[in-house]
């Protein structure tokens, strides 16, 4: 309904209110990511909204950040988890507040590196029926941010929109519904990489992860229902205060443990 | 049918079926309370099949999962490959290497 996956209210209901450790919350959040993940994109790469160039090669860098985030996340102790979580809730908080909303670049605008690896992209806006062109620049620092987005989500088990489409549409100038697209392609990807990695090393409990998994993906498609029926700006308003209160939270777990 | 078409199909049903898995895991991990299971009762053993079957579903549902987002890049190179980008098609099979990468982890425990 708000355009994220859900690990960044999962991870902290489930220490908050269910006593789940840490870690496992994070492995049950990585495939809840996972699953919304797959049924979103399926919608999106149909109505060829997702830049699959841009979503492949950028999903590489996010795997490597992951795979970076979760060296982070199972060396770390868990006071440093809550805080940095509380840390990157008060981030995410702002971010929905600013909603920077940036201006599509021309395509050609990222020189050699988009030509060269054909980023720039096209698709048919169905609210004005209009063909929107588009092209991609600043890329090295859109690559960096990337990585960075990646290490948050394989650190915390959380998919890492929040940080890659404000990267994508103010850095980069890729128009809103395809950088929320090829964000959602890349969640999923990012989370596989976390998900194998905690169900390898024991911290998917099945009675955890399976009922969380059906939650948020039931919960998803019926919020993508209720979406359009309710008032953008309540929500986000609602929805920003929850992601102080989790960091409140979250940050007194951190100092207590 | 475009290969983004086909891509689509394999991502909504891969996940449509992985659900369904995993609901089916999860409903027979509710139904059985776990705790019976280390009395000595004459529930012990249908709790204990009920909870284990509940478990291996659950587990092949969320791993199911994990091979439809690898399968969504094996596609991706067919479609880059069939577009002639070569290189966007090795990014890809990269990319999934990467991710299996993380199967090393197990190493690390």
């Amino acid at each position: 309904m708000m355009g994220v996956g859900g690990g960044i209210i999962l991870v902290p209901v489930l220490t908050s209110l269910l006593s789940v450790p840490i870690r496992v919350a994070i492995g049950a959040s990585m495939f809840a990511v996972v699953a919304t993940s797959s049924a979103a994109s399926a919608v999106y790469v149909r109505e060829k909204l997702t830049n699959l160039s841009l979503g492949v090669l950028f999903s590489g860098l996010t795997v490597l950040g992951a795979l970076l985030g979760v060296l982070a996340g199972i060396t770390s102790p868990s006071a440093v988890i809550y805080l940095v979580f509380s840390f990157v809730l008060l981030c995410a908080a702002w971010l929905m507040f600013r909603r920077h909303k940036g201006r599509a670049s021309p395509v050609g605008s990222g020189g050699f590196l988009e030509q060269s690896l054909r980023l720039s992209g096209a698709f048919e806006d169905a609210a004005t029926g209009e063909i929107v062109e588009y092209g991609v620049r600043r890329i090295p620092l859109g690559a960096l941010g990337m990585v960075l987005a990646g290490l948050i989500s394989g650190m915390l088990g959380i998919g890492g929109g929040i940080f890659q489409v404000p990267v994508m549409d103010a850095v980069m100038g890729i128009p809103i519904k395809a950088a929320t697209a090829t964000s959602n392609f890349m969640m999923g990807i990012t989370a596989a990489t976390g998900a194998i990695a905690y169900l390898v090393m024991g911290y998917v409990h099945p009675e955890i992860a399976g009922p969380v998994v059906v939650g948020v993906f039931l919960g998803s498609g019926l919020g993508a229902r209720v979406m359009p029926h309710v008032r953008d700006s309540r929500l986000r308003c609602l929805f920003i205060g929850m992601l102080v209160i989790l960091a409140v939270v979250m940050a007194r777990k951190g100092v207590s443990s | 049918m475009t290969m983004e078409r086909i891509m689509a199909g394999f991502m909504r049903y891969g996940a449509f079926a992985s659900i369904g898995l995993t609901a089916g895991g999860s409903l027979l991990l509710l139904m059985s309370d776990p705790h019976p299971i280390f009395s000595v009762s004459e529930r012990a053993c249908p709790n204990l099949c009920m909870s284990s079957t509940g478990a291996i579903l659950t587990l092949l549902g969320l791993m199911m999962l994990i091979l439809v987002s690898i399968g969504r890049l094996l596609l991706c190179s067919v479609l880059f490959l069939s577009q002639d980008e070569t290189h966007m098609a090795r990014i890809s099979m990269a990319t999934v290497l990467l991710v299996l990468a993380s199967a090393l982890f197990r190493l690390l425990s």
